[in-house]
């Protein structure tokens, strides 16, 4: 099968797709001998760029397409938005023509579905296959499909982003001298944090909960691993300033006592090969986080390929690490109620109460560490991603009205930047309709009902 | 029976709310919006408990009411205007008004008990051998935040801090947005190659020139020098400054510090960096003297006190009072 992969030539500037881009162009590397894998990269700034460079890159592009004829056409990154890169293609090529598409989505797509809205009308009827990196991410998608058949859509395929083994693993020497650099006892339990300090990853909750916690036999440590950025929650209209989180954070460690604040860490931002140290060096992950975009959750992903243990919020792809068996990963509760979201963070106390009263063997550490990898490691994908190519590509309905209203409401608040309450969570509102597929308690009941 | 914990309500609104409050950005006047937008991105708007505030298009005396704390953001112009015009009612005895520290000389007496001083402080500070694996070039390429003669007094130290050979180790990354020079006078085409010539004269070939939006996407500027040329005759402390410092950057260690200052506190405001808080020592300093007393003062007032030139760009008077005042504290070699 001959393969035209798409790529952005420069890096993304979200640091979860810098690991994200090439690990998933590691899979297609690795698809072997039966596949012919071709490549072509977009500069990802073809909006801003000059019509006379865009013109260039994309009839480089249809020649390419020309030349090899490929038997799929493959969008694996986020940037260039796929859907733009379409629209200047359709300028020299008739769309219809093109072969099966395969857009690996990101958290991104309810961002650009103003652009996703103009492919639904072009290119309704054509063979088009999208690739989540998790269910709740394939049924927020699916939320948007048009559907004309009573079985199942068809077009929404899963596969993970998967983790490089040869960054993160565990190692327990760099657990014991790490744990040594930073004065830590055998017998103390360490929580970790690591990715963005963002609003809607709500990591001043966790802190909060933190100071809460109640004396166990152990000294329980918080280790806070990532940089503090303002985005705030813009998606929502809620706009907020540089150094706001910081603030807010700074007031809470203002509150706690010194033994407490002896006990929690701020790293800032660490390369991987000192981040693995640190979750190397940690005992439980945990995040809180309920970012909008959540479609998977790299960090948690890069954690429990160290055979951490953790809990994380029922939201987005986060479900996709449930597992209490071969690795130990929980789901802390989630609702959307009357004045937005809901934690039940008593389940974050109950299990670090029994988690941390029990001691965990580095033999135990190292099974659930391969035990992850054998379902989210580059090669476990490859074997997934030759599953998904061997389908034969279903025909694209097109979106629905939903993704309509979707789209105008976020254009609102790009222009005006103020509370959106069509966007704003809520029970039995337009968010819940969309968003209640971020929340796996809600997914099942929902298949059960069904 | 074991009474249920109620669930955790998280609602980001509160969190927008008090951080747009605490941003005045209700109170941004037109002339405000327009200076910001002259001064794009260092004039742009960040937070911290401290209420970081812009003064230059004119304060909002009631809105200066409401907080016991202020950290004028603003540089020597803007300053002199505000110590001149602010009413005393604004001084009850509990406000502070935070004044950047290069600025102590314009502190009239019935103000000082009202004004501390601040100064950002890096986690890092380099030169004198300590050298960053890079380095951050900014301001802006016309009179606003330095002129000609400024930018070239302002490499040249820099270029004197670092050995040549420091200076071809580092990564040299130079943003400087080309704006129209409205701020003090009628604008004329300016051959901006000229702040170029001398980045490369004095530094070296191999510079980067990016985009803001590719400087402002990186979250990691550990051991890289911030380096801004800026007068401060506008703008102080700028936001430009702010992000690269929180996000690790450091600073050229001062040459000279005056002994006159006392540090009362320090407030962590990043992770990175603090802003230190001073009381500066008035009756061992030179005597304060009023900027504005000069002959030509009186002419000058009268069209503002008129109000017959409104604040807006472009106009002469501004152009005059700016040249006026800078000239002024650098024949007393203040600045």
């Amino acid at each position: 099968m001959k393969l035209l992969v798409i790529k952005s030539a420069v890096e993304s500037k979200w640091g979860s797709c810098r690991v994200i881009s090439p690990n998933l162009h590691q899979v297609y590397t690795k698809l072997g001998t039966d596949y012919d894998v071709s490549w072509f990269e977009l500069p990802e700034d073809i909006m801003k760029a000059e019509l006379k460079y865009n013109v260039s890159c994309i009839a480089a592009l249809v020649d390419k397409i020309a030349t090899l004829n490929p038997d799929r056409l493959v969008f694996v990154d986020h940037l260039p938005p796929p859907p733009l890169v379409l629209a200047y293609l359709s300028m020299q090529i008739n769309l219809k023509k093109l072969p099966p598409i395969i857009f690996h989505l990101y958290g991104d797509f309810t961002y650009f579905s103003k652009e996703w809205l103009y492919f639904s009308e072009v290119m309704q009827g054509h063979e088009v296959t999208f690739i989540t990196a998790s269910v709740s991410q394939q049924k927020l998608v699916e939320e948007f499909l048009v559907v004309k058949k009573i079985e199942p859509i068809s077009n929404i395929e899963k596969l993970c982003f998967p983790v490089n083994s040869s960054e993160y693993f565990f190692n327990v020497d760099e657990r014991n001298i790490f744990r040594k650099e930073m004065k830590i006892s055998e017998n103390d339990f360490v929580i970790l944090y690591s990715g963005r300090i963002s609003l809607q990853k709500n990591v001043d909750v966790l802190l909060r909960e933190f100071l809460k916690l109640k004396s166990t036999s152990r000294k329980i440590h918080l280790w806070v691993v990532g940089a503090f950025d303002d985005v705030g929650a813009d998606f929502l209209g809620y706009e907020s300033y540089p150094g706001y989180m910081f603030s807010k954070f700074q007031s809470l460690l203002d509150d706690a006592n010194p033994e407490q604040r002896s006990r929690i860490n701020l790293f800032g931002l660490k390369d991987k090969n000192e981040l693995r140290k640190i979750k190397a060096g940690a005992d439980f992950f945990t995040s809180f986080s309920l970012y909008h975009d959540e479609d998977y959750g790299m960090s948690p992903a890069e954690a429990l390929a160290t055979g951490i243990k953790c809990i994380l919020t029922d939201w987005g792809g986060y479900s996709s690490f449930a597992n209490k068996d071969k690795w130990q990963c929980d789901l802390l509760s989630v609702e959307i109620g009357e004045f937005g979201h809901e934690l039940v963070v008593e389940d974050f106390h109950s299990v670090i109460s029994e988690v941390s009263n029990v001691k965990d063997e580095e033999l135990d550490r190292q099974k659930r560490a391969l035990a992850f990898m054998d379902e989210f490691s580059i090669d476990a994908n490859v074997k997934k991603l030759k599953d998904i190519l061997r389908k034969s590509p279903e025909k694209f309905e097109g979106f629905n009205w939903k993704l309509d209203q979707f789209a105008n409401a976020l254009n609102q608040n790009w222009s005006k930047s103020k509370f959106n309450k069509f966007l704003s969570p809520k029970i039995h509102s337009y968010y819940f309709t969309i968003y209640k597929n971020y929340i796996s308690k809600l997914i099942q009941e929902n298949s059960h009902e069904n | 029976m074991k009474i249920k914990e109620p669930n955790e309500i998280i609602q980001w609104s509160y969190d927008f709310i008090q951080s747009f409050y605490l941003n005045n950005s209700e109170t941004q006047t037109d002339t405000e919006r327009m200076y910001a937008h002259y001064l794009a991105p260092f004039a742009e708007k960040y937070y911290s408990p401290l209420n970081p505030f812009l003064i230059f298009g004119g304060a909002d005396i009631s809105h200066l009411m409401k907080k016991d704390v202020w950290l004028l953001r603003d540089g020597l112009i803007p300053l002199s205007f505000f110590f001149k015009d602010a009413p005393l009612d604004l001084m009850d005895g509990q406000r502070k008004f935070l004044v950047h520290k290069d600025f102590w000389f314009l502190i009239p007496p019935e103000w000082q008990k009202s004004v501390l001083f601040y100064d950002m402080i890096p986690s890092t500070f380099f030169g004198n051998g300590i050298v960053p694996e890079k380095m951050v070039l900014t301001g802006i390429a016309n009179d606003t935040l330095a002129d000609i003669d400024e930018f070239v007094q302002a490499i040249t130290d820099l270029a004197a801090a670092f050995t040549e050979k420091e200076i071809k180790s580092m990564q040299i990354i130079a943003y400087f947005p080309n704006k129209r020079a409205d701020l003090w006078g009628k604008w004329q085409d300016e051959n901006i190659f000229k702040y170029a010539k001398l980045i490369f004269k004095n530094l070296k070939l191999d510079i980067e020139f990016p985009e803001w939006d590719i400087l402002q996407s990186s979250m990691d500027y550990q051991n890289t020098l911030y380096y801004e040329i800026n007068s401060g005759a506008i703008v102080k402390d700028t936001s430009v400054q702010q992000m690269f410092l929180s996000r690790g950057a450091g600073l050229l260690k001062k040459k000279n510090e005056t002994t006159s200052f006392k540090m009362i506190k320090k407030h962590q405001i990043s992770l990175y960096h603090n802003v230190e808080i001073y009381e500066f020592d008035f009756k061992n300093s030179l005597p304060y003297e009023n900027p504005l007393k000069d002959d030509l003062m009186p002419y000058f007032k009268k069209i503002i006190e008129k109000g017959t030139a409104p604040r807006v760009l472009s106009e002469g008077w501004e152009k005059w009072y700016g040249t006026y005042i800078k000239k002024y504290y650098k024949a007393r070699k203040i600045i």
